[in-house]
């Protein structure tokens, strides 16, 4: 063989191998996961009750924490569940699985989010992910890409017949830690992942506008320090840019300066501020829920944007589910959120309490407006 | 086979468990002091047996390297009363919990599978191992069968070793239960260079204790340790530069990336201890054996050191 025949016989064989090695980036699409309501269910809204930090560990007994949950998830009536984050800790794959079976139980689609202890046990930390398959109520997608973390995905909820969701729930991957040197920071949400929830958005974007959605993770924004300080009076703790509507909790963490820019706070933030409740803002978002603070159930009704004055976004404590890891027992359960096809949302704490038995309520303190 | 075969292969058995279970410990001790309600109590049966194969290990190193047959007798007539009195703590306990509805079942299989009857038949077993030992000890050891398997230290430097082996014997131990559950726990992602010099730092110390325990303890030539020197630096020097070299270059975020699992404690405080100390346990025998290289002598003083005797004979 001639050699130049040869060398472009050889530069195809390595461009076609390397073509073929490279794999293909997911589609929006490959990010989705669905659900189906009727329309006698969306006029009575969709119920979905978010459960946050139950930090099961190898040390939980699951009978035990399977009955809390159901009774929380049967006197809250929930359609769905959603978590944001910390579901276990300490635990091995055995405690994963369990949790998983916990879920299962309840017999409603749920939706898990990461916090930054769920890979905090023996077994490769995507392991709680990759699990998800085995769990046909999950909605969680694992999906192979190079967007920052993992449990990056949206659940949309579609009226029966219809192809546009209605609503859209995002969960994203706020991480764990980030290394400052001897002492480390929290994460915090990447510009890579504020993009896909900007290109997801905008894939759903119709000729009214965006799809109403939620946006949901374990640690919490700058934001709601400064919705803390502006509905509380504490604007000397430092800067206060925003306003806010309308507030309910309380912030019972201890403060600390996670950086001279935002100052003494008592959300255990990220380490630096990122541009996610702008886009939330302009992405038509109506709620951005976290977990993370245990002792905190704070929620307020806050912008940044003037156009978002007669419809803030609700940010919004979870309240924290069970007896996992530290707790108060006057605040412990879960939230519910009530959405409705016209994009609203209705904001209820949960607060639920161990029992021998939860026949009739019994441990239910019944649902308290949030706003 | 060699007795000293046995004791050494079960000694090597032994620091295994120990350091998959000290690590389970500390997992646990962690989560238990973050908590809310005190898991102590009722999951003291689990904290006795997480923390058995350490007081064995101990034991059985005792045991083997008594310098005297009366240092023997004690230690197997104290140890028999120790393990006694703690397997019936394990037996008991979790019969009490049961009792009284702590635990709701015999085999709860949440702590481990069968937890908490193993912790009862491990405890009843362990009772029985007590018994036995205080029996041996009182009647069936002979002086005249005892026998010193190596020379006994001067005092000072024989505490003094026996505190510093014993503190690197069980924070090894700790770093080598890390790096077996590594076979489990790792990521095999962006990060596994680094990872896996990682797991190699984990184990080092543990080989480290291993030459130790095989060639050390007995006097060696300072030829010995100037060879020991240059062949542990060498090991240590490698696997801290790879990860010098990739943490100045890609920082430590690999960490919580991919090895969250591996530093609990670093992960409760938010603060990097765990590389600092593994450097350091790294760095110890390299250290220990340049020192010793100075400390001992030459072959030409040993030889001076010979014929002076002779002569003053």
């Amino acid at each position: 063989m001639k050699k130049q025949t040869r060398t472009a016989l050889l530069l195809c064989l390595l461009s076609g191998s390397l073509v073929s090695c490279a794999h293909p980036a997911p589609s929006l699409e490959d990010y989705v996961s669905k659900v189906s309501f009727s329309s006698a269910k969306w006029s009575e809204g969709i119920r979905v009750l978010q459960l946050t930090d139950t930090h099961l560990s190898m040390i939980a007994d699951f009978t035990v924490e399977t009955a809390y949950i159901k009774a929380l998830a049967e006197n809250t009536k929930a359609d769905m569940i959603i978590t944001t984050g910390d579901n276990v800790q300490f635990g091995n794959g055995k405690t994963v699985k369990r949790f998983y079976r916990m879920m299962d139980a309840v017999g409603l689609p749920y939706a898990l989010s990461w916090g930054n202890h769920d890979q905090q046990g023996v077994y490769n930390p995507h392991f709680p992910g990759a699990e998800s398959h085995n769990h046909p109520l999950s909605l969680y997608k694992e999906i192979d890409d190079d967007v920052y973390g993992e449990s990056n995905y949206v659940i949309n909820l579609h009226k029966d017949g219809s192809e546009a969701p209605t609503f859209q729930l995002f969960s994203l991957d706020s991480g764990s830690l980030f290394n400052q040197g001897f002492q480390d920071g929290y994460e915090v949400l990447h510009d890579d992942q504020i993009d896909w929830y900007k290109k997801e958005a905008e894939a759903y974007k119709t000729s009214t506008g965006y799809t109403p959605n939620i946006a949901f993770f374990h640690i919490g924004l700058w934001e709601m320090e400064y919705a803390y300080r502006l509905a509380t009076g504490k604007t000397d703790r430092g800067a206060h840019p925003g306003k806010v509507t309308a507030y309910s909790g309380e912030m019972r963490e201890k403060t600390w300066t996670p950086s001279p820019e935002l100052g003494k706070t008592s959300v255990y933030v990220g380490y630096k501020r990122t541009s996610m409740f702008a886009e939330a803002e302009k992405h038509n978002a109506k709620g951005i829920l976290f977990g993370h603070d245990h002792i905190n159930n704070f929620a307020a009704k806050y912008y940044l944007d003037s156009s978002r004055a007669t419809d803030p976004i609700a940010l919004v404590y979870g309240v924290k589910t069970g007896h996992g890891l530290y707790y108060d027992e006057d605040m412990i359960g879960g939230n519910l959120l009530t959405i409705f096809e016209d994009g609203s949302v209705h904001y209820q704490r949960a607060y639920q309490h161990y029992a021998d038995s939860y026949e009739n309520g019994k441990g239910f303190d019944g649902l308290k407006e949030i706003f | 086979m060699k007795k000293s075969v046995y004791f050494f292969v079960l000694e090597i058995l032994l620091y295994a468990i120990s350091g998959i279970s000290l690590f389970t410990w500390s997992e646990f001790m962690i989560y238990v002091i973050g908590s809310t309600d005190s898991h102590m109590l009722s999951y003291s049966p689990f904290i006795l047996l997480t923390l058995l194969p350490s007081f064995l290990l101990l034991f059985v190193h005792l045991y083997w390297y008594a310098h005297s047959f009366f240092a023997r007798k004690l230690m197997t007539t104290i140890f028999g009363v120790f393990f006694a009195s703690y397997g019936l703590l394990m037996a008991l306990l979790p019969i009490v919990f049961l009792a009284n509805k702590t635990y709701p079942s015999v085999v709860m299989g949440n702590a481990t599978a069968l937890y908490p009857l193993d912790s009862i038949i491990l405890g009843v077993i362990l009772l029985l191992i007590g018994v036995l030992l205080l029996l041996y000890a009182r009647k069936k050891m002979k002086e005249e069968s005892f026998l010193a398997v190596e020379e006994k230290p001067g005092k000072a430097w024989g505490i003094v070793r026996g505190i510093l082996t014993f503190l690197f014997t069980y924070i090894s131990a700790w770093w080598f239960g890390d790096f077996i559950f590594a076979f489990v726990a790792a990521d095999y992602g962006n990060n596994v260079f680094i990872s896996l010099v990682m797991y190699l730092l984990f184990a080092h110390p543990a080989v480290m204790l291993l030459l130790y325990q095989t060639f050390y303890r007995k006097k060696k030539s300072r030829r010995f340790w100037f060879v020991s020197a240059i062949s542990t630096f060498s090991a240590s020097a490698l696997l801290i530069a790879s990860f010098a070299i990739y943490k100045s270059v890609n920082g430590m975020q690999f960490v919580t990336e991919s090895l969250t699992y591996a530093f609990p404690l670093d992960f409760a405080t938010s603060k990097n201890f765990g590389p600092i100390v593994l450097i350091l346990m790294n760095a110890v025998a390299p250290i220990v054996s340049l020192a010793m290289y100075f400390l001992s002598k030459s072959k030409k003083e040993e030889e001076l050191e010979q014929k002076e005797e002779e002569e003053s004979k």
